[in-house]
């Protein structure tokens, strides 16, 4: 079965939530999952296991504490989207270095639509690599070389990101309107995405709802 | 500041806007209070209006390609339409269903009738598979290949009015019909991948369907034509040989009811640059006719036209809400002004009615008028409906380069109103936006009486920006976004919601969304207003029920009816205004 983007991505946003990220990182979490599901890529599954691995950890342990290269973490791992939304934040600075490398993060592909935030931004490709694979997007479209199983690595040590010159081939993928998530993913999300929702009570369904029944 | 959204505003946006002529468009302080956006009435540049104009002036053809309905009112039917460059067509299902289920509450399970806007035209295969699963609606499961679903129950009351008088031979009484507008209301258009459905993105690229809610639009058009085919065939299956048809006047008159909930102010909090880009459009039109240094004779023949026809309108509106009461009795004292005011030709006539509409009207009639003034002019306005999308899915990307002194001056510019308000006190602070675990529908709760508190959605803007401020206010002015949202992460959602209403001066509801006196259907007539919805009907705070299509010509009409300003009712008798 497949699903929508706009699926995709708000099941996403609600269960990195769910999980206890705040808003602001639910989006983030979310655009990338939606971003590389156009891809084919698993972006939903990675997140689930993500979400479900470190659930109601404090994200602060995740977070990079040292921005010289190479960005570090206190002791734990760091969080892909936490990175990823870093270095979107900080992009000016490495358009500035053209290169980064970042110790112990853990399911790095969950890093990359970031690159692809990056390379829109800057109009120029980026490219991340980790494990032997190469993964490089203009923001519209991505190749990816080298070891392709490593788009579905646990953790890798370190994640390279680099400014490329010149366009992508010609063969570079593009994205797909539509997404493929397996049904167990799907099931995980949904389950965090329920923490989102309240309880129904009679209260809530006789005063809160928007609607009603008059003939 | 960088653009960084593909959604990033379609028009160009400062604050305030300086346009081509001597007027400028309205300050978005004064627009966007809940109070006049909860006034705003239907335009030239309304979505069902840009369709029909469009179905009209590139020949669209219709057809009925099955109608495979028996006589207990059960089975299918497909309308398909035709434009110069694809075909769509309308996969509906007639159900029986008992009164006792018949429910326009989210939470329903079963309806008269459901439907799907199909992309092309459907298989057989395509029909068998829409049948198992287009009456389970959201229980149900779409595709790539369908771009709506939809739901109708029927008005019983007028429903059975009509099939009996059809039966009988004799047509359905006009004031029964006008008492309550149509024979089916829909309770849910769902678009945009909802359920399975396409993405907007499929679609954005199609000149047909780039203007927004065209798809839902075109649903709703199809769906009208097939519920007067339905309740037709009703007749003849209860009334046989001697059974009649309705007669075009009466069923042009008839609309499609619509009930819309809570779910619709969520979606304009929701999508901030969307909205902007609606209200933009508005207001460069008004602005752009509030420019027109001299009106012509026939410009203001039109205008009190559609005057005369809008104090049809107010005179038919009725509401049993009291809020809505009273503003449509102050609606009709205002018509009744403006054309007892007269206009003169000369300079800048629309300017100077507008600022006496300022002082001498509430704010539904200035908002009539402001609608009312684009009417003759269709070269100014109709040029900015291909400005009021905004594609491009997910959230903006955030400058972290932003200093933070930049993000206190945005507080400053769009909440300062917002800076004085002590939102710890229960009265600012005494609702909570959440969605119900049953059917994800959104909610507006009792903060300080339901546990609903941890289930907040973020839809209180005004309130965590004033939240960040105060996380902003001990920090030196050059830390920047993004070493302040390193360490305050929780502020992420309201950093990018600055740095949106930065660029998009209409983007922010300059009003508090969660206080004791909030009123949702302020923000539900706003978004419905755009969709062209007039007669507005609220039934409490929350909810509220209108009319689309009536008046509209069908689809063998639209070749010879007058396919634009059909939304006016017309006037029975002349009207006449006294001398310019």
């Amino acid at each position: 079965m497949t699903h929508s983007l706009n699926e995709i991505g708000g099941l996403c946003k609600r269960a990195a939530r769910g999980a206890g990220f705040g808003w602001g990182l639910a989006e983030e979490a979310a655009n990338g999952a939606r971003w590389l599901s156009a891809f084919g890529l698993p972006g939903p599954r990675l997140l689930a296991e993500r979400l479900e691995r470190f659930d109601a950890t404090s994200a602060a342990a995740q977070t990079p504490v040292s921005f010289a290269s190479p960005w570090r973490g206190s002791d734990d791992q760091l969080c892909p989207i936490i990175v990823g939304a870093t270095l979107s934040d900080r992009s000016a600075r490495f358009a500035a270095d053209r290169r980064l490398e970042i110790r112990q993060v853990f399911y790095p592909l969950l890093c990359s639509p970031f690159a692809a935030d990056v390379a829109l931004s800057l109009g120029h490709p980026v490219r991340m690599d980790w494990n032997g694979l190469r993964l490089t997007t203009d923001g519209q479209r991505l190749v990816i070389e080298g070891v392709r199983e490593q788009v579905d690595a646990a953790a890798c040590d370190p994640l390279r990101c680099s400014l490329v010159t010149g366009a992508l081939p010609v063969h570079a993928d593009a994205p797909r309107i539509r997404g493929q998530v397996d049904s167990d993913t799907w099931s995980r999300l949904w389950a965090l995405a329920e923490r989102v929702n309240a309880p129904a009570t009679e209260a809530s369904r006789r005063l809160g709802a928007g609607g009603g029944d008059d003939g | 500041m960088r653009v960084q959204h593909p959604d990033a505003p379609a028009l160009p946006v400062e604050t305030p806007v300086p346009t081509d002529g001597p007027v400028d468009r309205r300050d978005p302080a004064t627009v966007m209070r809940l109070s006049r956006l909860g006034a705003f009435h239907q335009s030239r540049l309304s979505f069902m209006r840009i369709l029909t104009r469009r179905m009209q002036r590139e020949a669209w053809t219709f057809s009925r390609s099955a109608f495979d309905i028996d006589r207990a009112g059960v089975g299918h039917a497909v309308y398909s339409v035709k434009t110069p460059a694809r075909s769509y067509s309308l996969v509906a299902f007639a159900h029986d269903l008992p009164d006792a289920q018949r429910s326009d509450r989210v939470i329903a399970e079963a309806w008269d009738a459901t439907f799907t806007l199909f992309d092309g035209t459907p298989s057989a295969a395509d029909i068998a598979r829409l049948a198992d699963n287009v009456p389970l609606q959201e229980a149900g499961r779409i595709g790539a290949s369908e771009l709506s679903l939809a739901r109708a129950n029927r008005s019983v009351r007028l429903w059975e009015h009509v099939v009996s008088a059809l039966a009988a031979g004799t047509q359905p009484s006009q004031q029964q019909i006008d008492a309550v507008g149509y024979l089916m209301r829909t309770t849910a258009v769902y678009g945009s991948g909802k359920f399975g459905a396409a993405d907007r993105e499929r679609v954005a690229d199609r000149p047909e369907l780039a203007v927004p809610f065209q798809v839902e639009m075109l649903t709703v058009y199809l769906i009208r034509a097939f519920v007067r085919d339905l309740v037709e065939h009703m007749a003849r299956a209860r009334g046989g040989h001697d059974s009649v048809r309705l007669s075009p006047d009466i069923a042009r008159s008839i609309g499609i009811g619509n009930s819309t909930g809570l779910g619709m102010a969520p979606f304009i909090l929701n999508h901030p640059i969307l909205f902007n880009n609606w209200i933009t459009v508005r207001e460069e039109a008004i602005a752009r006719v509030r420019s027109v240094e001299r009106a012509g004779s026939d410009e203001i023949d039109r205008f009190r036209t559609f005057l005369a026809r809008s104090i049809v309108s107010a005179a038919l509106w009725q509401s049993t809400h009291p809020v809505q009461q009273t503003k449509i009795v102050a609606l009709r004292a205002d018509l009744d002004a403006l054309l007892a005011r007269g206009l003169s030709a000369d300079d800048h006539p629309w300017d100077r009615l507008y600022r006496w509409g300022e002082v001498a009207l509430s704010l539904e009639g200035q908002e009539c008028l402001a609608s009312l003034m684009l009417e003759p002019y269709a070269e100014l306005v109709d040029e900015l409906e291909g400005s009021m999308a905004c594609d491009g899915g997910g959230a903006a990307r955030i400058d972290g380069g932003m200093p933070v002194s930049e993000l206190r001056s945005i507080i400053d510019t769009v909440y300062g109103w917002a800076l004085p308000i002590d939102w710890s006190d229960k009265q600012h602070c005494a609702r909570a936006w959440y969605v119900s675990a049953e059917k994800q529908e959104p909610r507006l709760g009792e903060r300080f009486e339901e546990p609903i508190e941890p289930y907040e959605q973020p839809l209180a803007p005004a309130r965590d920006a004033v939240r960040l401020h105060a996380a902003l206010s001990d920090l030196p002015p050059d830390v920047s976004a993004a070493e302040f949202l390193l360490r305050h992460p929780e502020h992420r959602h309201t950093v990018r919601r600055l740095q949106v209403v930065a660029l998009a001066p209409y983007a922010e509801i300059r009003d508090n969304t969660i206080s004791a006196t909030v009123l949702p259907i302020d923000m539900l007539r706003a978004k419905l207003s755009f969709f062209g919805a007039t007669r507005f009907d609220p039934r409490s705070d929350r909810w509220v029920r209108i009319c689309l299509y009536g008046n509209a010509p069908y689809p063998e009409e639209l070749a010879m009816q007058d396919a634009d300003t059909w939304v006016y009712p017309p006037v029975p008798d002349p009207v006449q205004g006294p001398p310019a």
